[in-house]
């Protein structure tokens, strides 16, 4: 299945929205922007039914917080790197915690990259530059 | 034994001694009066000692020692001139027998006058003396009635020999009067009493021995060798009551100190080298659970410290016997009683100087142990509260933040003047307040553990932290200074915080062309000193403590920026190297701060 477009799992609506901005900047695919774990497991599920209107793509990356309700980001990515179709999508953790335990138990569950969110605005923004830099332009992601 | 006893006692030896003699046939009666009125005093001591060590010192068995040595004497002499007298030969003074005589004087006079030293502070001495003094009187004036008799007789010798006798005794009853008159203090009137007796009956005893000898009339177990057997007999409650008055006494000083050491309030016991212990206090026993019979001489002490205090407190205590200081030293150590139940106390040893003996005070710390860990909770409750309440902040400051800037970037077109001059404040009051959040989750991550100590050089440290300030210093033209600093042990992290807070300081509070930092240090014993100076504005003195507060701002925030946690964060990472931390400072001048860290620090647990 070819994948295309970003996945953000963000809880916090503005931070969601500055990350769907600043990246719909540079990159012209889909972004979506799910609440939580569960959300973005059931819209995934969808997309590999292939049960949703649109052409649906699984994502090239995905962007995830990690203190959500419901299904924290955790347990998405224990459940996300389960998954065989899934599994080789780079996630990058993009959260507040900065806890060295978090850290680390985020790269064992799997996570590709750890980035912690500035407090400031142009910083945030920034960062998620940053993100699209490497992600995207320096680094190749898994062919489509 | 009491007084009411010892009386008894001693008439009763005074009977059997004036009696006994009159008893024996004529022939015999000689030879055994002489040795039966040396053998039953000296038993009579010799009973006396044994009971009485039971409640005597050391130095007290050495005056009992001397006095059965004087006993011993004058048995000797008797013995002698006892044997000599069943003979039938009249030769009252040998040679040998005076010897012996004039040892057994001079034991006594040893034994009283080491016992009356001992004794003396608890007896009183005043009419004993004047009275004995008074008898000795009528004595030599008794003596010098009977003078003419004497006088034409003198050239036999023997009137020689009884003159000497008579000094001896006169010696005898005038060093005690002197001795009581030269204190002036002391004793029972009863003891002294007695002393007086015996002495008076010895002189007369020679007196008449003289007399009778002169006269050809003396045969023993006469006159002068009853009142001998009296002068014997009333040494015998004399001593005995100076004996037990002493050790009376010393009773009472020891049981003055025993229940000092039994009300200190303090659990207190003494030890050997073994840590086995010797001695405790109901204070111990009650802390512990323990009755006497169970530990006293059968526990360890050691053995009731938990175990990994144990071994360090033995180790220190070798070291420290070792080495022969006799500093006492504290340590905190748990301890376990009976019931298993644990105790955080605080043990200080004392060495008991010449000795293997060492008194452990017991500090019993519990209650203040837990207070100090529900603080240490509370604190820790508080840091905690600080990290998530900063943290949790930071989101909604970066939403507001993000919202005022598109706003800003979008709809500027569509506001009028002001209401772009209020997003910009909007967004320069958010910018301050995430400032401000970050110092806040700064400072309360200090005193979180999570920064190691390691060996730091800190030349190197001050050369990252120039760089990672180095736009900051070169905008502003300033200059970093620093000495050839030393390798100490810190938390990295916090120290280059520290470092890079004090040098923007110095370079911002600064209106020098060419703003100066330098970074110096002094070696002490314990601790390095380092001191940051600049040539800045300087520091009112008023200020000098303030500064250091948090949120505490001596200038305006337009004119200097920073929300006034700086000094507050330095402060609190120097507090926790176990440094200190204050400033020198003139206005217009500039300031110096100085700080410490300690040498061998390594971080709490």
């Amino acid at each position: 299945m070819t994948k295309r477009g970003v996945l953000v799992i963000e809880d916090n609506i503005t931070d969601g929205l500055v990350i769907r901005r600043t990246l719909s900047k540079y990159i012209d695919e889909e972004i979506n922007v799910v609440r939580d774990g569960t959300e973005a497991l059931s819209f995934l599920a969808k997309v590999l039914k292939g049960s949703l209107d649109s052409e649906m793509m699984l994502p090239r990356l995905i962007t995830l917080d990690l203190n959500m309700p419901k299904m924290n980001g955790f347990e998405f990515i224990e459940r996300f790197k389960k998954n065989d179709q899934t599994k080789d999508i780079p996630i990058i953790v993009l959260t507040s915690s900065q806890l060295p335990d978090e850290i680390k138990r985020a790269y064992s569950l799997g996570a590709n990259s750890y980035v912690v969110k500035p407090t400031d605005h142009e910083k945030f923004e920034q960062t998620i530059e940053v993100i699209y830099g490497y992600w995207f332009d320096f680094s190749k992601l898994p062919p489509e | 034994m009491d007084n009411k006893y010892e009386s008894i006692v001693a008439m009763a030896i005074l009977t059997v001694l004036i009696l006994f003699p009159q008893l024996l046939s004529e022939s015999s009666r000689a030879y055994y009066a002489n040795i039966l009125v040396f053998i039953i005093p000296a038993m009579a001591f010799v009973i006396g000692y044994v009971v009485l060590l039971r409640f005597v010192s050391t130095r007290m068995k050495t005056t009992l020692g001397i006095l059965i040595l004087s006993l011993l004497c004058w048995a000797i002499a008797e013995y002698l001139l006892g044997t000599t007298k069943v003979d039938g030969v009249i030769e009252p003074f040998t040679l040998k027998s005076n010897v012996f005589y004039f040892a057994g004087y001079a034991a006594i006079l040893l034994a009283m006058g080491s016992r009356y030293k001992n004794a003396k502070d608890n007896l009183n001495l005043t009419y004993t003396a004047l009275l004995m003094f008074l008898v000795s009187i009528a004595a030599i004036f008794s003596g010098l009635y009977f003078y003419s008799e004497f006088n034409s007789a003198f050239n036999t010798g023997v009137v020689r020999y009884t003159l000497i006798y008579l000094v001896l005794d006169l010696m005898i009853v005038l060093f005690s009067t002197l001795y009581f008159i030269y204190d002036n203090k002391g004793a029972e009137f009863l003891l002294w009493g007695w002393v007086l007796m015996s002495g008076a009956f010895f002189f007369f005893g020679d007196f008449f021995y003289g007399m009778l000898t002169i006269k050809g009339q003396y045969s023993t177990g006469s006159l002068p060798d009853i009142l001998y057997s009296l002068g014997y007999a009333s040494f015998i409650p004399a001593f005995l009551s100076l004996a037990t008055a002493r050790s009376a006494s010393f009773k009472d000083v020891e049981e003055r100190y025993f229940s000092l050491f039994n009300h200190t309030g303090a659990p207190t016991i003494m030890i050997d080298k073994n840590s086995t212990i010797l001695l405790t206090n109901p204070q111990f026993n009650n802390l512990m659970g323990y009755e006497n019979e169970e530990i006293i001489n059968k526990m360890k002490w050691s053995n009731m410290i938990d175990l990994k205090d144990r071994k360090p407190t033995v180790l220190m205590l070798n070291r420290m016997r070792n080495v022969k200081t006799l500093k006492p030293f504290t340590r905190e150590a748990q301890v376990h009683t009976k019931t298993g139940e644990t105790h955080y106390t605080s043990l200080t040893f004392s060495f008991i100087p010449n000795s293997e003996f060492i008194v452990v005070t017991i500090f019993d710390l519990t209650d203040r142990k837990k207070l100090e860990v529900e603080l240490k909770k509370i604190n820790e409750d508080l840091q905690n509260f600080t990290f998530t309440v900063s943290h949790d902040l930071k989101e909604p400051l970066r939403n507001i933040s993000s919202l005022a800037t598109y706003l800003k970037r979008d709809y500027s077109d569509k506001m009028d003047k002001d209401g772009v001059e209020f997003l910009n404040m909007l967004v320069s009051s958010v910018s301050t307040m995430s400032q401000l959040v970050d110092d806040l989750l700064t400072l309360s991550r200090v005193g979180r553990k999570n920064v190691d100590f390691s060996f730091v050089d800190f030349n190197e440290l001050i050369n990252e932290v120039v760089k990672d300030i180095e736009k900051f210093i070169k905008e502003r033209n300033a200059v970093v200074k620093c000495s050839n600093l030393p390798r100490a042990l810190v938390q990295k992290t916090w120290m280059k915080q520290v470092f890079q807070n004090l040098i923007q300081n110095g370079i911002k509070f600064n209106d020098s062309p060419t703003p100066t930092i330098e970074i110096g240090y002094t070696n002490h014993n314990f601790y390095y000193e380092f001191s940051v100076k600049d040539n800045g504005i300087g520091i009112p003195k008023e200020y000098h403590e303030r500064i250091f507060k948090l949120f505490e701002q001596l200038h305006p925030r337009e004119e200097y920026g920073g929300t006034g946690a700086g000094l507050a964060i330095v402060k609190k990472i120097v507090k926790e190297h176990k440094g200190d931390i204050w400033l020198d400072s003139e206005e217009g001048k500039g300031t110096t701060i100085y700080f410490t860290i300690e040498k061998f620090f390594i971080g709490e647990e």
